[in-house]
């Protein structure tokens, strides 16, 4: 009798996991159906354009490589799409080993005072993820080296934002960097993802149980701190606090495995891109994108004081026009959507209320 | 000891097919919202505009009222409470701004008994004469109307009443000749619970039904809910959406005026009536992604459903070739949309008995 009892528990907690990990692989999202803002263009094929910020005068910075031993850092003017994308030349790295190894999040300081721009750029060399720091010379427009970041307790990270100089939060996507240990916390959905905080000096914990935290990006006053959790599909919003510490203060379900977050600073809407299929884009990484789609999606959120009101889709692709999306950003009726390891695509948007 | 098998096989046969009813259901279906262009509200359009054909001068016949049998009582109620009428409404392309008004009905033609589904308009380049085809459901049985428009007076006039038991359960018209179309009988039991039985144990009692001026024939027969029909512009291929199986079926006309099937197009919506934009060839759907708010927005018209509008491409030979999603909204604006057609890149949506309306769309 209490054999049949426990089998019955049993049975029923393995048919609520089947469930949850049918909805989180997401295979059903599959559609075959597309839906652009406008016409779009492929500006570059290969290697990919995982993350990537605009300035307000145009610039932007892309990310790309994130297969490759070896990465860069792109360029693309909105101001001049046609001249397309070029690489930044890098001085001053010479000495520094595994340099730009798979590289994934970056996020842009400006200094107030000196209006000098620097780049922090995340990076994934053998031994222990890092953030390289750049300075951004906007004449020769090449970048130079000035120094390498790294904790402890950066096991395997995603993405960062600065909020001040040499202060950011960064995301730990997962635990394990091995692939079969990492396979196993994907699938068993387990939520001990974190958000740490980069003091200067050291890095600590600020938020914890996510569910695959991915990208993370701020309010343009760095007052909030947006999450996009790729595992439970949603985007949460945190309220920054003195010390630094984030209290969640709204949860938007997105049903999409949401990447990359970029915020657009005068209309202060957040502009995500996100893979349709977790499972898909779990598959489509594991074999480095080669012979493999997946489904692409956009979204545009509205803000009212930060946060989310509304979510409206922008880009919808099974995979043939652009694989596995990770971000987009929209300047001046133009979006830019990257992926995480082949195209670089530049779209019209035709209407955006 | 086989009495046991039998019994377990017959629990997992129900068992299985309960689960593919729930997964139907879309209840683990997430729909977006986004528009094509600025869109607005057509105003005075409050009980429907469930199907719509557009003319080559931008004239725009829409049917409104729709009342069917079997409807759940709830509806028979909210039609009695808001004293719903079945109307023909015309919308002009060319002049937007003055919405859409009701067109007037010859006498002798009983308008109380009036309740539009269907439309199909045969348009005679020549002589200029416009004659609507119109799925009508009178209480008790269901008919198939011809109308002739006279623009300078906005009148229909009533030319003749088509009744046979062949049109059994009628839900879309799609005219070829004077006198000759086809229709779509949507399903075969028309009790509220034999119907919903029909419906829910996927009996593939629909077809499409051919009327050539004497007789009327079976033109594909074995369907599952068929809904609207539309006709390429050759004339040579018609399109059936199908609200259960959420495909378009692309089907070749034969000499004898049956319908073979050439394609199906999976589209993972319950689709509803198909217009074919006359410049392109290309296929416009109105479609409803949520089956279970659908369901239930058939019984309570205020409760709201998903709209969603999707454009085909289509190729020389009348196949579909690509499908972009033109209008979606996950029930905040427009409720259950069902038609959908362009003019000049402009759209206007149609509904089952929610309103109409019209956008502008610069995305293609």
């Amino acid at each position: 009798m209490y054999g049949k009892i426990i089998l019955f528990i049993l049975l029923a907690v393995l048919i609520q996991y089947l469930i949850r990990l049918w909805t989180f692989l997401g295979y059903y999202k599959d559609v075959k159906y597309h839906h652009t803002p406008g016409p779009c263009r492929t500006l570059y094929e290969e290697d990919g354009s995982e993350d990537l910020s605009v300035l307000k005068n145009g610039l932007a910075f892309i990310t790309s490589g994130y297969y490759l031993e070896k990465g860069k850092v792109k360029l693309f003017d909105f101001n001049d799409p046609r001249h397309g994308v070029e690489d930044l030349p890098i001085l001053g790295i010479d000495a520094v080993p595994n340099f730009m190894a798979h590289p994934h999040g970056l996020s842009i300081w400006e200094h107030p005072e000196t209006g000098v721009l620097y780049l922090y750029v995340l990076t994934h060399p053998p031994d222990q993820d890092r953030v390289e720091v750049f300075e951004f010379d906007q004449t020769k427009r090449e970048l130079k080296y000035i120094k390498s970041i790294t904790d402890p307790l950066f096991r395997s990270m995603n993405d960062l934002v600065l909020v001040d100089i040499d202060k950011f939060y960064i995301t730990q996507i997962q635990w394990f960097k091995n692939t079969y240990l990492a396979y196993m916390e994907y699938f068993l959905l387990v939520k001990h993802g974190e958000v740490l905080f980069f003091d200067g000096m050291k890095a600590r914990s600020v938020a914890s149980s996510l569910h695959l935290p991915n990208g993370i990006n701020s309010s343009p006053d760095k007052s909030l701190v947006y999450v996009a959790e790729f595992g439970s599909q949603q985007i949460t919003v945190f309220k920054r606090n003195k010390d630094d510490s984030l209290d969640g203060i709204q949860t938007v379900p997105v049903d999409c495995g949401v990447d990359n977050i970029e915020v657009d600073p005068s209309s202060e809407d957040l502009w995500v891109g996100g893979h349709p299929s977790p499972g898909k884009a779990i598959e489509y990484n594991a074999n480095a994108g080669k012979n493999r789609t997946a489904p692409s999606q956009v979204f545009r959120m509205k803000t009212s004081k930060g946060l989310i009101t509304d979510v409206i889709e922008i880009y919808r692709n099974n995979g043939t026009e652009i694989s596995a999306s990770t971000v987009a950003t929209y300047f001046k009726r133009r979006i830019l959507i990257g992926s995480i390891g082949s195209k670089l695509l530049l779209c019209d948007a035709k209407y955006i209320n | 000891m086989y009495l046991k098998i039998v019994l377990s096989s017959l629990f997992l046969l129900f068992l299985q097919h309960l689960a593919r009813v729930i997964y139907n259901m879309d209840y683990h279906k997430v729909v977006y919202n986004h528009l094509p262009g600025p869109c607005r509200i057509v105003p005075g359009v409050e009980y429907g505009s469930e199907d719509m054909q557009t003319l080559s001068n931008g004239l725009t016949f829409i049917t409104s009222g729709l009342l069917f049998t079997p409807s759940p009582n709830s509806i028979y109620k909210y039609h009695e409470e808001h004293n719903i009428k079945g109307k023909i409404l015309l919308f002009d392309f060319n002049h937007p701004e003055n919405d859409a008004f009701e067109l007037k009905i010859s006498k002798g033609f009983d308008q109380d008994t009036f309740y539009p589904h269907g439309i199909s308009i045969l348009e005679d380049k020549q002589s200029g004469r416009v004659t609507l085809f119109v799925v009508n459901h009178p209480p008790g049985f269901d008919t198939i109307e011809k109308f002739q428009f006279v623009p300078e007076e906005n009148l229909l006039q009533h030319i003749q009443t088509y009744t046979d038991p062949a049109i059994h359960f009628a839900n879309d018209v799609l005219a070829t000749g004077e006198n000759s179309f086809y229709f779509t009988n949507y399903a075969h039991f028309r009790g509220y619970w034999s119907h919903t039985m029909e419906i829910i144990l996927d009996l593939p009692f629909g077809n499409i039904m051919y009327f050539d001026g004497n007789d009327y024939k079976l033109a594909s027969d074995g369907l599952l809910l068929p809904n609207g029909l539309a006709m390429s512009r050759d004339g040579k291929t018609v399109y059936a959406a199908s609200s259960k199986t959420e495909d378009l079926k692309v089907f070749r006309r034969e000499s004898n005026n049956t319908l073979e099937l050439v394609q199906q197009v999976p589209l993972y919506s319950a689709l509803d009536n198909p217009t074919v934009e006359p410049e392109t060839g290309n296929i416009l759907i109105g479609a409803h992604p949520v089956l279970y708010q659908l369901a239930e927005h058939l019984h309570h018209p205020e409760a709201p459903a998903p709209s969603q509008v999707l454009y085909l491409y289509t190729n020389s030979t009348n196949h579909v070739t690509f499908v972009t999603e033109l209008y979606s909204d996950a029930g905040h604006t427009l409720y259950g949309s069902t038609v959908a057609s362009m003019y000049q890149k402009k759209m206007l949506i149609g509904t089952i008995l929610h309103k109409l309306m019209y956008c502008e769309v610069r995305t293609l």
